[in-house]
Protein backbone atom coordinates (compact mmCIF):
# COMPACT_ATOMS: atom_id res chain seq x y z
CA UNK A 1 0.00 0.00 0.00
CA UNK A 2 1.40 3.02 -0.74
CA UNK A 3 1.29 6.16 1.96
CA UNK A 4 1.17 9.44 1.45
CA UNK A 5 3.03 11.51 4.10
CA UNK A 6 2.78 15.02 5.22
CA UNK A 7 3.90 17.48 7.11
CA UNK A 8 3.10 21.61 7.56
CA UNK A 9 0.20 23.78 9.56
CA UNK A 10 -2.39 25.76 8.53
CA UNK A 11 -0.44 27.57 6.04
CA UNK A 12 -0.20 24.90 4.00
CA UNK A 13 0.59 20.77 4.27
CA UNK A 14 3.89 19.74 2.22
CA UNK A 15 4.60 16.65 1.29
CA UNK A 16 7.56 14.49 3.10
CA UNK A 17 10.70 14.80 1.49
CA UNK A 18 12.43 11.81 1.49
CA UNK A 19 10.03 9.22 2.41
CA UNK A 20 10.54 7.35 -0.18
CA UNK A 21 13.36 6.46 0.73
CA UNK A 22 13.51 5.30 4.11
CA UNK A 23 14.84 2.09 4.91
CA UNK A 24 12.16 0.74 7.36
CA UNK A 25 8.58 0.36 7.23
CA UNK A 26 5.98 3.29 6.93
CA UNK A 27 2.29 2.64 7.68
CA UNK A 28 -0.83 4.74 8.02
CA UNK A 29 -1.54 4.83 11.15
CA UNK A 30 -5.32 3.63 10.88
CA UNK A 31 -3.37 0.37 8.96
CA UNK A 32 -0.70 -0.31 12.16
CA UNK A 33 -1.08 -3.46 13.35
CA UNK A 34 0.74 -3.31 16.94
CA UNK A 35 2.15 -6.69 17.34
CA UNK A 36 3.89 -6.46 14.25
CA UNK A 37 6.41 -3.95 15.74
CA UNK A 38 9.22 -5.60 17.95
CA UNK A 39 10.19 -5.03 20.64
CA UNK A 40 13.06 -2.32 20.79
CA UNK A 41 12.33 -0.85 17.49
CA UNK A 42 12.09 3.12 17.47
CA UNK A 43 8.59 4.52 16.06
CA UNK A 44 7.82 7.79 14.98
CA UNK A 45 4.27 8.87 14.45
CA UNK A 46 4.33 12.06 12.32
CA UNK A 47 1.37 14.70 12.04
CA UNK A 48 -1.22 14.29 14.77
CA UNK A 49 -5.00 13.18 14.29
CA UNK A 50 -7.25 10.70 15.84
CA UNK A 51 -5.98 7.69 14.30
CA UNK A 52 -2.34 8.61 15.12
CA UNK A 53 -2.71 9.20 18.77
CA UNK A 54 -4.46 5.81 18.90
CA UNK A 55 -1.91 4.25 17.65
CA UNK A 56 0.71 6.13 19.75
CA UNK A 57 -0.99 5.04 22.78
CA UNK A 58 -1.27 1.53 21.72
CA UNK A 59 2.25 1.47 20.77
CA UNK A 60 3.50 3.14 24.31
CA UNK A 61 0.84 0.41 26.34
CA UNK A 62 2.59 -2.30 24.02
CA UNK A 63 5.74 -1.42 25.39
CA UNK A 64 7.54 0.48 22.37
CA UNK A 65 9.88 3.70 22.29
CA UNK A 66 7.56 6.71 20.43
CA UNK A 67 8.51 9.86 19.10
CA UNK A 68 5.78 11.55 18.13
CA UNK A 69 6.55 14.80 15.99
CA UNK A 70 4.24 17.46 16.65
CA UNK A 71 4.60 20.73 15.22
CA UNK A 72 0.98 22.49 14.76
CA UNK A 73 -0.79 20.34 18.01
CA UNK A 74 -3.79 20.06 17.71
CA UNK A 75 -6.78 20.48 20.76
CA UNK A 76 -7.08 17.01 22.51
CA UNK A 77 -9.78 16.62 24.93
CA UNK A 78 -10.69 13.67 27.18
CA UNK A 79 -13.08 11.21 26.56
CA UNK A 80 -16.07 11.72 28.07
CA UNK A 81 -18.48 8.89 29.85
CA UNK A 82 -21.90 8.60 30.48
CA UNK A 83 -21.07 11.30 33.75
CA UNK A 84 -18.40 13.61 33.15
CA UNK A 85 -16.02 13.53 35.99
CA UNK A 86 -13.39 16.37 36.26
CA UNK A 87 -13.82 20.10 35.19
CA UNK A 88 -11.92 19.39 32.03
CA UNK A 89 -14.70 16.77 31.25
CA UNK A 90 -17.13 18.58 32.30
CA UNK A 91 -16.00 21.77 29.87
CA UNK A 92 -15.93 19.33 27.56
CA UNK A 93 -19.98 18.34 27.70
CA UNK A 94 -20.98 21.38 28.31
CA UNK A 95 -19.15 22.38 25.09
CA UNK A 96 -21.10 19.53 23.21
CA UNK A 97 -24.32 20.47 24.91
CA UNK A 98 -24.25 24.40 24.12
CA UNK A 99 -23.42 23.28 20.30
CA UNK A 100 -26.74 21.03 20.50
CA UNK A 101 -28.81 23.92 21.97
CA UNK A 102 -27.72 26.46 20.09
CA UNK A 103 -28.62 24.37 16.66
CA UNK A 104 -31.81 23.31 18.05
CA UNK A 105 -32.41 27.38 18.82
CA UNK A 106 -30.86 28.49 15.31
CA UNK A 107 -34.01 29.69 13.94
CA UNK A 108 -34.66 32.02 16.58
CA UNK A 109 -33.99 35.54 15.13
CA UNK A 110 -31.14 37.33 16.59
CA UNK A 111 -28.72 40.30 15.87
CA UNK A 112 -25.67 38.99 14.24
CA UNK A 113 -23.56 40.06 16.63
CA UNK A 114 -25.27 38.37 19.51
CA UNK A 115 -25.22 35.35 17.35
CA UNK A 116 -21.91 35.75 16.60
CA UNK A 117 -20.81 35.57 20.29
CA UNK A 118 -23.15 32.86 21.00
CA UNK A 119 -21.29 30.99 18.43
CA UNK A 120 -18.17 31.02 19.34
CA UNK A 121 -19.21 29.70 22.94
CA UNK A 122 -18.94 26.01 22.16
CA UNK A 123 -15.54 26.47 20.47
CA UNK A 124 -13.89 28.85 23.85
CA UNK A 125 -15.37 25.85 26.27
CA UNK A 126 -13.50 23.42 24.22
CA UNK A 127 -10.41 24.81 24.45
CA UNK A 128 -11.21 25.65 28.00
CA UNK A 129 -11.49 22.07 28.56
CA UNK A 130 -7.99 21.71 26.75
CA UNK A 131 -6.47 23.44 28.39
CA UNK A 132 -7.87 21.74 31.80
CA UNK A 133 -7.23 18.78 30.61
CA UNK A 134 -3.45 19.65 29.74
CA UNK A 135 -3.08 21.14 33.37
CA UNK A 136 -4.29 17.94 35.05
CA UNK A 137 -2.27 15.68 33.07
CA UNK A 138 1.48 18.15 32.10
CA UNK A 139 3.63 19.16 34.38
CA UNK A 140 6.14 20.49 32.28
CA UNK A 141 5.16 24.27 31.39
CA UNK A 142 7.16 24.09 28.12
CA UNK A 143 5.30 20.60 27.52
CA UNK A 144 1.78 21.96 28.42
CA UNK A 145 3.04 25.17 26.19
CA UNK A 146 4.21 23.10 22.98
CA UNK A 147 1.06 21.05 23.15
CA UNK A 148 -1.28 24.42 23.29
CA UNK A 149 -2.93 25.03 19.89
CA UNK A 150 -2.95 27.76 18.56
CA UNK A 151 -6.03 30.57 19.20
CA UNK A 152 -6.27 30.82 15.77
CA UNK A 153 -6.91 26.77 15.55
CA UNK A 154 -10.25 25.73 13.88
CA UNK A 155 -9.61 21.95 13.57
CA UNK A 156 -11.90 19.24 15.69
CA UNK A 157 -10.85 18.06 18.36
CA UNK A 158 -9.24 14.86 19.17
CA UNK A 159 -10.04 12.61 22.21
CA UNK A 160 -7.70 10.86 24.23
CA UNK A 161 -7.24 10.06 27.86
CA UNK A 162 -3.31 8.87 27.68
CA UNK A 163 -1.63 10.62 25.93
CA UNK A 164 -0.64 13.87 27.77
CA UNK A 165 -0.34 11.25 30.49
CA UNK A 166 2.47 9.46 28.55
CA UNK A 167 4.13 12.43 26.87
CA UNK A 168 4.80 13.76 30.70
CA UNK A 169 6.06 10.54 31.95
CA UNK A 170 8.59 10.31 28.90
CA UNK A 171 7.01 7.20 27.36
CA UNK A 172 6.44 9.21 24.72
CA UNK A 173 8.68 11.61 23.57
CA UNK A 174 7.42 14.68 22.10
CA UNK A 175 9.03 16.52 19.67
CA UNK A 176 7.88 19.97 18.59
CA UNK A 177 10.22 20.79 15.50
CA UNK A 178 8.90 20.63 12.09
CA UNK A 179 10.00 18.13 10.36
CA UNK A 180 12.85 18.52 8.04
CA UNK A 181 13.21 15.61 5.90
CA UNK A 182 12.89 11.64 5.89
CA UNK A 183 16.44 10.00 5.38
CA UNK A 184 16.74 6.07 4.73
CA UNK A 185 17.44 6.08 8.34
CA UNK A 186 14.86 8.16 10.38
CA UNK A 187 13.79 11.97 10.68
CA UNK A 188 15.04 15.26 10.07
CA UNK A 189 13.75 18.14 12.26
CA UNK A 190 14.67 21.74 11.52
CA UNK A 191 16.64 21.63 14.65
CA UNK A 192 19.33 20.06 12.97
CA UNK A 193 18.98 16.52 14.43
CA UNK A 194 17.86 13.29 13.16
CA UNK A 195 16.52 10.82 14.81
CA UNK A 196 16.80 7.47 14.16
CA UNK A 197 13.81 5.12 13.30
CA UNK A 198 12.79 2.00 12.29
CA UNK A 199 8.99 2.78 11.66
CA UNK A 200 7.02 5.57 10.33
CA UNK A 201 3.39 6.24 11.35
CA UNK A 202 1.70 8.62 9.41
CA UNK A 203 -1.47 10.72 9.77
CA UNK A 204 -3.88 9.02 7.12
CA UNK B 1 9.90 46.82 -0.29
CA UNK B 2 7.15 43.82 -0.11
CA UNK B 3 8.49 40.34 1.12
CA UNK B 4 6.99 37.45 -0.54
CA UNK B 5 6.18 35.44 2.57
CA UNK B 6 4.77 31.96 1.00
CA UNK B 7 8.13 32.00 -1.14
CA UNK B 8 10.61 33.18 1.97
CA UNK B 9 8.55 29.57 3.71
CA UNK B 10 9.48 27.78 0.38
CA UNK B 11 13.16 29.14 0.47
CA UNK B 12 13.23 28.01 4.10
CA UNK B 13 11.72 24.05 3.05
CA UNK B 14 14.75 24.52 0.69
CA UNK B 15 17.53 25.15 2.34
CA UNK B 16 17.55 22.80 5.43
CA UNK B 17 20.27 21.73 6.57
CA UNK B 18 21.53 19.35 9.69
CA UNK B 19 24.39 18.49 12.18
CA UNK B 20 24.48 15.68 10.19
CA UNK B 21 25.73 17.39 7.26
CA UNK B 22 28.92 18.90 8.98
CA UNK B 23 31.72 16.60 9.31
CA UNK B 24 33.08 17.89 12.51
CA UNK B 25 36.11 15.45 12.34
CA UNK B 26 37.57 17.06 9.49
CA UNK B 27 41.03 18.78 9.92
CA UNK B 28 41.43 22.06 11.36
CA UNK B 29 40.03 21.80 14.81
CA UNK B 30 44.35 22.00 16.29
CA UNK B 31 44.33 25.41 14.92
CA UNK B 32 42.70 26.96 17.95
CA UNK B 33 45.56 28.74 19.79
CA UNK B 34 46.03 28.47 23.13
CA UNK B 35 46.34 31.70 23.84
CA UNK B 36 42.38 32.13 21.88
CA UNK B 37 40.90 29.09 23.72
CA UNK B 38 39.76 30.41 27.26
CA UNK B 39 38.54 33.70 25.39
CA UNK B 40 36.87 31.78 22.83
CA UNK B 41 35.21 28.91 24.87
CA UNK B 42 33.20 32.08 27.11
CA UNK B 43 32.67 33.72 24.05
CA UNK B 44 30.96 30.79 22.44
CA UNK B 45 29.42 29.74 24.84
CA UNK B 46 27.27 33.23 25.23
CA UNK B 47 26.52 33.05 21.54
CA UNK B 48 25.13 29.60 21.90
CA UNK B 49 23.22 30.44 24.99
CA UNK B 50 21.87 33.55 23.40
CA UNK B 51 20.68 31.41 19.83
CA UNK B 52 18.72 29.71 22.36
CA UNK B 53 17.30 32.49 23.96
CA UNK B 54 16.68 33.81 20.29
CA UNK B 55 14.98 30.92 19.83
CA UNK B 56 12.76 31.01 22.73
CA UNK B 57 11.43 34.58 21.63
CA UNK B 58 10.62 33.25 17.95
CA UNK B 59 8.61 30.24 19.85
CA UNK B 60 6.48 32.69 21.30
CA UNK B 61 6.36 35.24 18.35
CA UNK B 62 4.85 31.95 16.40
CA UNK B 63 2.06 31.79 18.68
CA UNK B 64 1.45 35.99 18.31
CA UNK B 65 1.00 35.96 14.74
CA UNK B 66 -1.91 36.09 12.62
CA UNK B 67 -1.06 35.30 9.14
CA UNK B 68 -0.55 31.40 8.88
CA UNK B 69 2.27 31.70 6.88
CA UNK B 70 4.15 34.59 9.09
CA UNK B 71 3.23 32.17 12.10
CA UNK B 72 4.84 28.88 10.22
CA UNK B 73 7.99 30.91 9.03
CA UNK B 74 8.22 31.66 13.02
CA UNK B 75 8.20 28.29 14.09
CA UNK B 76 10.72 27.55 11.46
CA UNK B 77 12.99 30.52 12.59
CA UNK B 78 12.43 28.99 16.56
CA UNK B 79 13.95 25.36 15.20
CA UNK B 80 16.33 27.21 13.02
CA UNK B 81 17.79 29.13 16.03
CA UNK B 82 18.44 26.00 17.79
CA UNK B 83 19.99 24.54 15.50
CA UNK B 84 22.48 27.40 15.56
CA UNK B 85 23.05 27.12 19.33
CA UNK B 86 23.22 22.86 18.75
CA UNK B 87 25.53 23.50 15.97
CA UNK B 88 27.60 25.99 17.72
CA UNK B 89 28.29 23.58 20.84
CA UNK B 90 29.24 20.69 18.36
CA UNK B 91 32.04 23.48 17.18
CA UNK B 92 32.83 24.03 20.96
CA UNK B 93 32.83 20.11 21.17
CA UNK B 94 35.02 19.86 17.88
CA UNK B 95 37.29 22.50 20.16
CA UNK B 96 37.44 20.62 22.97
CA UNK B 97 35.99 23.21 25.56
CA UNK B 98 32.97 20.90 26.81
CA UNK B 99 33.63 19.28 29.94
CA UNK B 100 32.66 15.93 28.56
CA UNK B 101 29.75 16.62 26.38
CA UNK B 102 27.40 18.78 28.34
CA UNK B 103 26.84 22.43 27.76
CA UNK B 104 28.78 24.70 29.67
CA UNK B 105 26.74 26.80 32.44
CA UNK B 106 25.23 29.84 31.10
CA UNK B 107 26.76 33.32 32.44
CA UNK B 108 23.94 34.67 35.42
CA UNK B 109 22.98 37.64 33.17
CA UNK B 110 21.98 34.75 30.56
CA UNK B 111 20.12 32.98 33.26
CA UNK B 112 18.38 35.46 33.96
CA UNK B 113 17.47 36.62 30.82
CA UNK B 114 16.32 33.30 30.28
CA UNK B 115 13.67 33.56 33.39
CA UNK B 116 12.78 36.82 31.81
CA UNK B 117 11.13 35.56 28.08
CA UNK B 118 10.01 32.14 29.87
CA UNK B 119 7.90 34.15 32.35
CA UNK B 120 7.06 37.09 29.78
CA UNK B 121 7.62 36.54 26.34
CA UNK B 122 4.19 35.07 25.38
CA UNK B 123 2.45 37.60 26.73
CA UNK B 124 4.29 40.19 25.09
CA UNK B 125 3.03 41.94 21.88
CA UNK B 126 4.16 40.86 18.62
CA UNK B 127 5.02 44.30 17.59
CA UNK B 128 7.32 44.39 21.15
CA UNK B 129 9.02 41.30 20.52
CA UNK B 130 8.89 41.48 16.81
CA UNK B 131 10.90 44.61 16.73
CA UNK B 132 13.49 43.48 19.15
CA UNK B 133 13.90 40.45 17.37
CA UNK B 134 15.87 42.75 14.05
CA UNK B 135 17.91 44.91 16.36
CA UNK B 136 19.70 41.34 18.08
CA UNK B 137 19.65 39.58 14.82
CA UNK B 138 21.92 42.98 13.48
CA UNK B 139 23.90 42.35 16.14
CA UNK B 140 24.78 38.81 15.76
CA UNK B 141 24.83 38.54 12.28
CA UNK B 142 26.43 41.70 11.33
CA UNK B 143 29.20 41.79 14.16
CA UNK B 144 29.26 38.58 16.34
CA UNK B 145 29.60 35.73 13.92
CA UNK B 146 31.54 37.78 11.05
CA UNK B 147 33.76 38.50 14.12
CA UNK B 148 33.93 34.60 14.24
CA UNK B 149 34.95 33.61 11.07
CA UNK B 150 37.35 36.32 10.32
CA UNK B 151 39.08 35.64 13.54
CA UNK B 152 38.92 31.99 13.59
CA UNK B 153 41.39 29.85 11.01
CA UNK B 154 39.62 26.59 11.59
CA UNK B 155 37.95 26.04 7.80
CA UNK B 156 35.23 24.23 9.66
CA UNK B 157 33.97 27.58 11.49
CA UNK B 158 33.67 29.36 8.41
CA UNK B 159 31.48 26.12 6.31
CA UNK B 160 29.04 26.27 9.88
CA UNK B 161 28.90 29.78 10.07
CA UNK B 162 28.35 30.62 6.20
CA UNK B 163 25.02 28.21 6.63
CA UNK B 164 24.07 30.23 10.05
CA UNK B 165 24.46 33.40 8.01
CA UNK B 166 22.63 31.66 5.56
CA UNK B 167 19.70 31.15 7.67
CA UNK B 168 20.09 34.43 9.87
CA UNK B 169 19.79 36.77 6.49
CA UNK B 170 16.44 35.45 6.27
CA UNK B 171 15.21 35.50 9.25
CA UNK B 172 16.47 39.61 8.92
CA UNK B 173 14.38 40.01 6.04
CA UNK B 174 11.15 38.58 7.55
CA UNK B 175 12.08 40.78 10.50
CA UNK B 176 12.76 43.90 8.55
CA UNK B 177 9.29 43.36 6.62
CA UNK B 178 7.17 42.45 10.19
CA UNK B 179 8.58 45.84 11.45
CA UNK B 180 7.22 47.80 8.00
CA UNK B 181 3.74 45.81 8.51
CA UNK B 182 3.53 46.99 12.54
CA UNK B 183 4.58 50.01 11.29
CA UNK B 184 1.13 50.23 8.93
CA UNK B 185 -1.39 49.51 11.77
CA UNK B 186 -3.78 51.97 12.90
CA UNK B 187 -3.00 54.24 15.80
CA UNK B 188 -5.48 52.51 18.10
CA UNK B 189 -3.72 49.39 17.54
CA UNK B 190 -0.25 51.21 18.12
CA UNK B 191 -2.12 53.05 21.63
CA UNK B 192 -3.17 49.26 22.56
CA UNK B 193 0.26 47.60 22.28
CA UNK B 194 1.74 50.40 23.67
CA UNK B 195 -0.80 49.79 26.66
CA UNK B 196 -0.59 46.54 27.29
CA UNK B 197 3.08 46.91 27.47
CA UNK B 198 3.40 49.53 29.94
CA UNK B 199 0.79 47.77 31.96
CA UNK B 200 2.45 44.58 32.27
CA UNK B 201 5.14 44.29 34.90
CA UNK B 202 7.39 43.19 32.12
CA UNK B 203 8.38 46.44 31.12
CA UNK B 204 9.90 46.98 34.57
CA UNK B 205 11.66 43.93 34.49
CA UNK B 206 13.12 43.91 31.12
CA UNK B 207 15.99 46.81 31.40
CA UNK B 208 17.42 44.73 34.96
CA UNK B 209 17.17 41.41 32.63
CA UNK B 210 19.22 43.03 29.13
CA UNK B 211 21.34 45.21 30.70
CA UNK B 212 23.88 42.58 32.24
CA UNK B 213 22.82 40.36 29.06
CA UNK B 214 24.31 43.21 26.86
CA UNK B 215 27.28 44.19 28.91
CA UNK B 216 28.43 40.93 29.18
CA UNK B 217 28.21 40.45 25.67
CA UNK B 218 29.68 43.44 24.68
CA UNK B 219 32.76 42.75 27.30
CA UNK B 220 33.18 39.10 25.65
CA UNK B 221 33.49 40.01 22.13
CA UNK B 222 35.72 42.97 23.39
CA UNK B 223 37.66 40.32 25.21
CA UNK B 224 38.17 38.38 22.09
CA UNK B 225 39.75 41.63 20.14
CA UNK B 226 36.78 42.73 18.10
CA UNK B 227 36.73 46.52 17.79
CA UNK B 228 33.32 47.64 19.46
CA UNK B 229 32.72 49.99 17.09
CA UNK B 230 31.78 46.97 14.83
CA UNK B 231 29.61 46.19 17.68
CA UNK B 232 27.61 49.77 17.38
CA UNK B 233 27.86 50.20 13.27
CA UNK B 234 25.76 46.67 13.20
CA UNK B 235 23.71 47.96 15.16
CA UNK B 236 23.51 51.45 13.21
CA UNK B 237 21.78 49.27 10.52
CA UNK B 238 18.84 49.10 12.64
CA UNK B 239 18.83 52.55 12.49
CA UNK B 240 18.79 52.69 8.50
CA UNK B 241 16.24 50.42 7.89
CA UNK B 242 13.56 53.57 9.55
CA UNK B 243 14.87 55.72 7.51
CA UNK B 244 14.29 54.11 4.03
CA UNK B 245 11.17 52.88 5.25
CA UNK B 246 8.95 55.68 6.57
CA UNK B 247 6.29 52.98 7.64
CA UNK B 248 9.02 51.26 10.46
CA UNK B 249 8.88 54.83 11.42
CA UNK B 250 5.49 54.72 12.41
CA UNK B 251 5.82 52.01 14.49
CA UNK B 252 6.72 52.92 18.42
CA UNK B 253 8.13 49.82 19.58
CA UNK B 254 10.64 50.11 16.62
CA UNK B 255 11.50 54.16 17.85
CA UNK B 256 11.88 52.94 21.50
CA UNK B 257 13.98 50.08 20.45
CA UNK B 258 16.24 52.35 18.09
CA UNK B 259 16.85 55.13 20.92
CA UNK B 260 17.78 51.78 23.53
CA UNK B 261 20.12 50.84 20.28
CA UNK B 262 21.87 54.72 20.46
CA UNK B 263 21.96 54.51 23.93
CA UNK B 264 23.93 51.15 23.87
CA UNK B 265 26.48 52.26 20.70
CA UNK B 266 27.57 55.74 22.88
CA UNK B 267 29.86 54.89 25.04
CA UNK B 268 29.94 58.37 27.25
CA UNK B 269 26.27 57.89 27.70
CA UNK B 270 24.82 57.19 31.63
CA UNK B 271 23.65 54.00 30.79
CA UNK B 272 27.16 52.07 30.72
CA UNK B 273 27.70 53.40 34.13
CA UNK B 274 24.30 51.87 34.97
CA UNK B 275 25.17 48.71 32.86
CA UNK B 276 28.26 48.15 34.30
CA UNK B 277 27.02 48.29 37.92
CA UNK B 278 23.89 45.85 37.38
CA UNK B 279 26.43 43.35 35.76
CA UNK B 280 28.64 43.94 38.57
CA UNK B 281 25.65 43.26 40.92
CA UNK B 282 24.50 40.47 38.87
CA UNK B 283 27.77 38.44 39.09
CA UNK B 284 27.42 38.10 42.77
CA UNK B 285 23.81 37.49 42.49
CA UNK B 286 23.58 34.22 44.09
CA UNK B 287 22.82 30.75 41.64
CA UNK B 288 20.80 29.30 44.74
CA UNK B 289 17.83 32.06 44.67
CA UNK B 290 17.30 31.61 41.15
CA UNK B 291 14.75 29.07 40.11
CA UNK B 292 15.40 25.91 37.96
CA UNK B 293 15.90 26.66 34.16
CA UNK B 294 13.01 26.25 32.12
CA UNK B 295 12.91 22.49 30.53
CA UNK B 296 13.39 24.00 26.76
CA UNK B 297 16.96 24.61 28.05
CA UNK B 298 17.74 20.99 27.94
CA UNK B 299 17.23 21.09 23.90
CA UNK B 300 20.84 22.20 23.59
CA UNK B 301 22.98 19.46 22.05
CA UNK B 302 25.72 18.66 20.62
CA UNK B 303 24.80 15.24 19.16
CA UNK B 304 23.55 15.27 15.39
CA UNK B 305 22.05 12.01 15.71
CA UNK B 306 19.23 11.04 18.71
Amino acid sequence: MATIATTGSASGRRALDGIVDFAGRVVGAADLVVSDVEIGQRVACIGVDQATIDAAVSLVEAGHRVKVFEDDPRLVLPRVGLIPFGRASLCARLAGSTRLGLRAVAFVPAPGAVRRRLGRMPSVMEHRAGSLHRRRHLDDRWDRRQLTPSRFDRRTPLRDDSYYRMVDAGSCELISWPVASVTTSGIRTCDGLEHRADWIVVAP
Amino acid sequence: MTLDLSKTLDRVHERQWALADVDWDAPGADRITDEQRPKLAAFMADVAWIEQVGARAFAALARKAEDPVLADLYRYFHAEEQRHANAELALMRRWDMLDGDEPPEPHISIRLAMDWLDRYADSLPLAVLGSAIPMLEVALDGALLKFLVDEIDDPLCAVVFEKVNNDESRHLAVGFHVLEVIGRNPAHRHAIDIAKVLLSPAIFTSLPAAMPLFTNARDNVVGMGLDERKLYDALARFDKVGQRQPDVRRNPSYLVLKEFGKMVANRSHPYHVLGDAATRIVDHYPRRLLKSPPSWVDQLTAEPVV
